[in-house]
């Protein structure tokens, strides 16, 4: 019984304590990755707007921002039930625990939602990347002023694009939490993988804070 | 094993924490409403950079924990700032030295290709 209780733990830790930390301080290795490879996209962003400041502004208005500041409200309340479903399993309530990972999962299809209509309408516009980049004379599409707005595009669509793939990445990671804490698999003296993929989910909302105010608020 | 070391926010701090990062949503699109010039773009990085620094310390649990985690991130900061920085240092200098400002690049543009074609121009 002993031995089914603890059989997360591995015999090359001390103690599940040091185990536990382990775990979270390789996560924050990964999430450091993260910030550099996204670092790089930042600094693309960072090079053409100061090489064409005044496209950025007539490409940005391409943007909606009431569906980005949605995003922006979804992604903030799907961090909060994450953390909630942390904090309850802490609290070894694995029924509410589970319902809030369910509205995380749901909060995050609502983004990739919203994210699929803005794209539909870029496509619909032909306000794409580099050499697809075609616009549309329509009433419907805004027109782009001066130099180089397939440039604005490409790194619109790279970011948000990279940001979409993680957005996808921590539905798959959520929906393996539901299906582990629904057989029991987590209790307040075991949830490293819960706490692990709530640092991931929250690095995503992270992202996002910056790509909306960067790409959608330009003034 | 009645192991709980580990703290545990209580909601209040949670329901706080959430609501600013929305008054702060609110407060940055307000605010790109009205153009304060360059200070437009440090405005919008301030406002982020505090409701990330909220995410980090509360729903990541930073402010509580082992602080080596900390150190981790501010040091992905710190490389993030040199990167960018230095690279803008070289950016805006370049104009000293050739036009680039709004030149137009080339819709087509993909370097591999224009490598090989200038090879087989010779």
């Amino acid at each position: 019984m002993s031995n089914e209780k603890t059989s997360y733990f591995q015999h090359h830790f001390a103690d599940p304590e040091q185990q536990y930390e382990a775990s979270k301080f390789g996560m924050w290795a990964f999430l450091v990755t993260e910030v550099l490879t996204f670092a790089g996209l930042f600094c693309a962003y960072a090079i053409f707007r100061a090489w064409n400041p005044e496209m950025f502004i007539n490409a940005h208005k391409a943007l909606d921002v009431v569906m980005g500041g949605t995003n922006t409200v979804v992604l903030i309340t799907s961090s909060l039930t994450m953390a909630l479903a942390i904090r309850y399993i802490q609290m070894n309530n694995n029924k509410a625990a589970i319902i809030n990972l369910l509205l995380t999962l749901m909060f995050a299809g609502t983004f990739l939602v919203i994210k699929y209509f803005e794209y539909e309408h870029k496509f619909h516009c032909g306000h794409l990347p580099g050499a697809f980049y075609n616009p549309l004379i329509s009433p419907d599409c805004v027109s782009i002023e001066g130099n180089n707005p397939h440039v604005f595009f490409s790194i619109y669509f790279m970011m948000t694009g990279l940001h979409g793939i993680h957005v996808i990445a921590g539905m798959a990671l959520i929906s393996w939490l539901i299906i582990r804490t629904t057989k029991g698999h987590f209790s307040p003296a075991y949830y490293t993988p819960v706490e692990l993929v709530g640092l991931f989910w929250h690095l995503v909302d992270l992202i996002w804070i910056f790509l909306f105010p960067l790409l959608y608020l330009i003034g | 094993m009645t192991e709980n070391k580990h703290h545990i926010i209580s909601l209040k701090v949670y329901i706080i924490v959430f609501f600013t990062l929305l008054l702060m949503t609110a407060l940055t699109i307000i605010t790109a409403q009205y153009n304060f010039g360059s200070l437009n773009i440090i405005l919008a990085l301030v406002i982020a950079t505090f409701k990330s620094s909220l995410v980090l310390l509360f729903f990541m649990h930073l402010y509580y924990d082992n602080k080596i985690n900390l150190a981790l991130i501010i040091g992905s900061v710190l490389f993030l700032g040199t990167f960018i920085g230095l690279t803008m240092i070289d950016t805006n200098r370049r104009t000293d030295l050739y036009k680039i400002k709004g030149e137009v690049v080339n819709k087509q543009a993909r370097i591999y290709d224009n490598h090989n074609t200038n090879q087989s121009d010779h």
